[in-house]
């Protein structure tokens, strides 16, 4: 056996090698210096950092547990939880308030936010340096911002990674672009650190990453791992593809002429994305934000966009600034009447998030670990009823396979 | 009967805390002031090893505790109470580091200051070599994006499985998988010509 990577290592030494490969790999380990001397020194750094800790002492802790009810009762001087309907309907307004916008197609760019900059497809690295060079500075500007980006409209496939990075305030941005599996992508950053996580088959070592302002990602075969189609981004220095992998994908990726573009809206404090599909008259199709303790919440769904007799599929992309990002795919079909959802799963079993979202109004957790119940299941919801769903969250929609 | 006894020490298996959460999601203080000491010096280690302070770390701690207490009506009690902690905790944290990062006051060589000190036991030699590797490591895990940096703290100080990491932070196993070793390359590359000397 030849030396194992060091992936592989890895996952023998956090103890997360599956059971079959375990043995082949320790076998190896046991007589290859080499290997061991990864090991040992990996574990060394980890162990020298992990036992550097000195937890505080207890009496800090119980002071801050006394400050956190503290802090509640100054908010309420009854039940802590009191203070919950209040925001919740300041909420409820401030939604209301989304709701009725998003109800006007076109969208509006919420005002208030430091640039909305539209960047076209480029052609080669320099072009995209330029625009991206007049797009950073303006990015740094607000704390707040929305980004559209008009991307390419066929697959952007190179076979050299090309990237930019600029140091803005510590912080690296590099774009470029590029297609193909196990990339980081990483673009003109909102002030802060946005990502997106793109692409929903998975590979075997892994999710695909759209680090940046902008980006989509859609899976186009269910052959290759995942392809990037339309997406504005780019690669950064991990583009740790295997080789091959691009090639394949150049020839399997299929082209469309649509146009795709990302929307962001970021702060500190919560965060929201959009995913817009421009062909004709259709254009978004839900939003989805999140506040900092991760609860989503989808604050409307504008069904007014999608047309009647519009076969259409639109991809679906959550993107947020300062938390794990989110991602997902519905399928919208035929005359619209009816929303069509397909449950998608990477090939290690898991849930993408939409489809996670789903299943947690249906099944208990345990899901996870059964998921090959739900495949090639397609979830169908009456599109009259598709706000009120999404809304609480709450679905229960009938199922069918197809 | 049997079948429903066996189905609630399943249930409490899967999820220790839930008595407490139930108890909490009705108002319960003492039971959410019980989930707070169970997890309150993971959370803070946690927020310590992603963010530039003690001070913040603290600020962290008390931040999660309370975002998570007045979101508790909200939260399903089929998913874990730690879980959740931790991905609040690790959203703050990343809130933390962009807000100094705006302020533009990011420095690396910032260090462990009173409390995050380290240990260090042995002769003075080792002393020296151990606290370079130390400054070295804590320097390389402080580049790291948040993204990365989460995984990383998670896996290899808070010791999470890569499934819980999973659940943690709302991501793919796959992609738990691809971060981690990303931030573990980046490490090995900072500490690089340090390694000789201990492997």
């Amino acid at each position: 056996m030849k030396c194992p990577d060091f992936e592989i290592l890895m996952l023998m030494l956090d103890g997360e090698l599956p059971e079959d490969q375990l043995k082949e790999v320790a076998d190896h380990v046991e007589s290859c210096p080499e290997c061991r001397k990864i090991l040992r020194s990996q574990e060394h750094i980890e162990t020298s950092w992990r036992d550097s800790f000195i937890s505080p002492d207890d009496d800090r802790f119980r002071e801050i547990e006394q400050q956190l009810f503290d802090r509640v009762n100054h908010h309420s001087s009854r039940k802590w939880w009191t203070v919950i309907p209040i925001a919740a309907g300041i909420t409820v307004v401030l939604l209301g308030v989304k709701f009725i916008l998003s109800e006007k197609p076109p969208i509006e760019i919420p005002s208030g936010y430091s640039m909305h900059r539209t960047v076209e497809r480029q052609d080669n690295a320099e072009q995209m340096e330029d625009s991206f060079s007049q797009i950073a500075p303006e990015a740094e500007s607000g704390l707040d911002m929305v980004m559209s980006v008009t991307p390419f409209e066929t697959p952007p496939i190179q076979s050299e990674d090309i990237s930019l990075e600029t140091d803005t305030h510590s912080r690296t941005s590099s774009i470029g672009y590029g297609s193909g599996t196990n990339r980081e992508i990483s673009g003109a950053t909102s002030g802060g650190y946005v990502e997106i996580t793109a692409g929903a088959s998975g590979t075997a070592q892994g999710g695909e990453e759209l680090l940046g302002a902008f980006g989509c990602g859609d899976e186009i075969s269910e052959s290759l791992d995942v392809n990037l189609r339309g997406a504005g981004g780019a690669i950064t220095e991990n583009c740790d593809y295997e080789e091959g992998a691009l090639e394949e994908t150049e020839e399997e990726m299929s082209h469309d002429d649509r146009i795709y573009y990302a929307e962001l809206v970021s702060s500190s404090e919560s965060a929201s994305g959009e995913l817009h599909q421009e062909e004709s008259e259709l254009e978004t199709v839900l939003s989805l934000d999140m506040d900092t303790t991760g609860l989503k919440t989808v604050s409307s769904v504008p069904a007014s966009s999608i047309e009647d007799g519009t076969e259409e599929v639109i991809g679906f992309q959550t993107v947020d600034g300062v938390m794990p990002a989110d991602e997902g795919s519905l399928l919208w079909r035929d005359s619209a009447e009816l929303l069509t959802i397909e449950l998608v799963f990477d090939i290690n079993g898991e849930p993408d998030s939409i489809t996670a979202l789903l299943l947690d109004s249906l099944v208990p957790a345990w899901y996870l670990y059964i998921p090959f119940i739900f495949r090639d299941t397609t979830l169908v919801i009456q599109r009259d009823n598709i706000c009120e769903y999404f809304a609480n969250i709450n679905i229960t929609p009938s199922c069918e396979n197809e | 009967m049997l079948l429903s006894v066996l189905l609630m020490i399943a249930c409490e298996e899967i999820n220790p805390d839930l008595e407490l959460l139930r108890k909490a999601k009705d108002g319960d203080r003492e039971a959410f002031g019980e989930l707070f000491r169970k997890y309150e010096k993971r959370v803070f280690r946690a927020a310590r090893r992603m963010c530039g302070s003690d001070d913040e770390a603290w600020d962290i701690t008390q931040d999660a505790f309370i975002r998570a207490m007045q979101a508790m009506d909200r939260f399903d009690t089929k998913y874990r109470f730690f879980t959740w902690i931790y991905r609040i905790t690790t959203n703050l944290a990343i809130n933390y580091s962009q807000k100094r990062m705006r302020r533009r006051e990011v420095c690396f060589d910032e260090g462990f200051s009173a409390e995050g000190q380290q240990i260090v036991k042995d002769d003075l030699d080792d002393m020296a070599a151990r606290d370079q590797l130390l400054r070295s490591i804590e320097k390389a895990v402080e580049k790291l994006t948040p993204a990365l940096k989460a995984v990383f703290v998670l896996r290899v100080d808070q010791q999470l499985s890569y499934s819980e990491i999973a659940e943690s932070l709302g991501i793919a196993l796959g992609t738990v998988m691809s971060r981690l070793n990303r931030a573990r390359g980046k490490v090995r590359e900072e500490v690089g010509s340090m390694l000789g000397e201990w492997e």
